[in-house]
């Protein structure tokens, strides 16, 4: 009799336990890491795996590609993601409208997977890193009012050009104003001399 | 009767909301920063950034982090928020290069390269006869006056004696300024410590 009832609550107790450990292993599952050996994971996202040279506007993908990658990410994955939305690809990959997309930067596959195609990881200077944590984090945290942490893992981010390339592939030739167009404001001129 | 205390109700109402929202919006600093980033969307210029930063080393995400989280879990609407702050560099980003008083600038400080309209950054205490009024506050609290202004701002009117102009005593006022002093003495410890006259008028009368 008694052993019925431990064996009940060792159930009980394990179970959760058990439950937990599952969702663990499904944590772990990174179809972008494991497409590298195993070409079945293609089919997570394309409803067929593409052959070499075949190409669509929809890239054979299940959902539409403005919607695809959100299945597993979020649409605010990273700071300035939301800010993308709704732009135009320029030189690069868009969605069924021709708009910024999360694979617009991002190849969702790693290198070695598409012949001939190579994916780089996002670097930053010394000296940029050493600026986010103690100027703009700081600040981001105080204004915020969340605690900000800068994450300066550089691997399986897969984009399409180094870092500061991948900007400059549609913000280089577009942005020339004026800047300097605007009325002088005597007033205060002498007031902010420094 | 029922008419009357009707519109009386709606009038409150109308009052009071407008009351919460005066109330909200009357510091204006909030209202300062939206302007503040409105100008630099028109004005700022990243080509006459780009070899700036390439020489000193910055990469695009020093002012456009997007390396940066938040580990809460938060509402859709709160991280998309963060992401705008996170992702369009604010004042300290600028002001790191451009008005550092500390650091020192690696870039122009004219305020009105990004401030449009100065009078927008100007203090609301910055009124009416400040000129006279402003040596209790710098008093009170210096740092405040340093957040905008570098210490040679203070100088270039209290120590300067270089221009024929009027910026504090008139030019001879050491050999007037008794009688100014005896009128009214209270006006001299507006901007002078009691010691300040007794470095010059010293015990038996006047040496120097």
């Amino acid at each position: 009799m008694i052993i019925k009832y431990l064996l009940i609550i060792f159930m009980i107790v394990s179970f959760p336990t058990f439950l937990l450990s599952q969702e663990e292993e499904e944590e772990e599952e990174n179809p972008h890491v494991e497409m590298v050996d195993d070409e079945f994971v293609c089919l997570d996202c394309h409803t067929d795996i593409p052959k070499k040279g075949q190409t669509s506007p929809t890239y054979f993908l299940v959902d539409a590609p403005s919607e695809n990658c959100l299945g597993c990410h979020d649409e605010t994955q990273h700071a300035g993601a939301k800010e993308h939305e709704g732009q135009k690809a320029e030189h690069l990959p868009g969605d069924e409208n021709g708009n910024i997309a999360c694979f617009t930067c991002h190849d969702p596959h790693p290198g070695g997977v598409i012949e001939g195609r190579t994916v780089y990881d996002a670097e930053m200077s010394e000296r940029s890193k050493q600026f986010i944590e103690f100027v703009v984090v700081p600040n981001l945290t105080e204004e915020l009012g969340h605690e900000v942490k800068p994450e300066f893992s550089t691997t399986e981010v897969y984009l399409r050009e180094p870092s500061n390339e991948i900007c400059i592939t549609c913000h280089e030739a577009p942005i020339k104003k004026d800047w300097r167009n605007h009325p002088p404001w005597y007033k205060f001129t002498d007031m902010y001399t420094y | 009767m029922n008419r009357t205390m009707a519109i009386i109700a709606f009038s409150m109402l109308i009052m009071g909301v407008i009351g919460c929202r005066t109330q909200g919006t009357s510091d204006g600093s909030e209202d300062m920063k939206t302007k503040a980033s409105e100008d630099l969307k028109v004005n700022y210029s990243h080509d006459a950034h780009k070899s700036v930063m390439e020489k000193e080393g910055f990469d695009c995400f020093v002012c456009h982090p997007m390396n940066v989280e938040v580990e809460e879990e938060l509402s859709l609407e709160e991280m998309i928020k963060i992401s705008n702050k996170s992702f369009f560099p604010g004042k300290e980003t600028c002001h790191f290069c451009h008005f550092n008083p500390q650091a020192g600038n690696i870039a122009p400080n004219q305020c009105d390269i990004c401030h449009i309209n100065l009078a927008e950054i100007q203090p609301k205490n910055h009124n009416f006869d400040w000129t006279s009024k402003h040596a209790v506050f710098s008093k009170a609290n210096k740092e405040s006056c340093e957040s905008c202004h570098a210490p040679v701002f203070c100088q270039d009117c209290h120590k300067r004696r270089d221009l024929p102009t009027l910026r504090v005593h008139d030019r001879n006022f050491r050999f007037i300024h008794g009688i100014e002093a005896r009128a009214n003495p209270k006006e001299c410890g507006n901007c002078h410590q009691v010691t300040f006259c007794d470095t010059c008028h010293i015990k038996g009368g006047y040496d120097y």
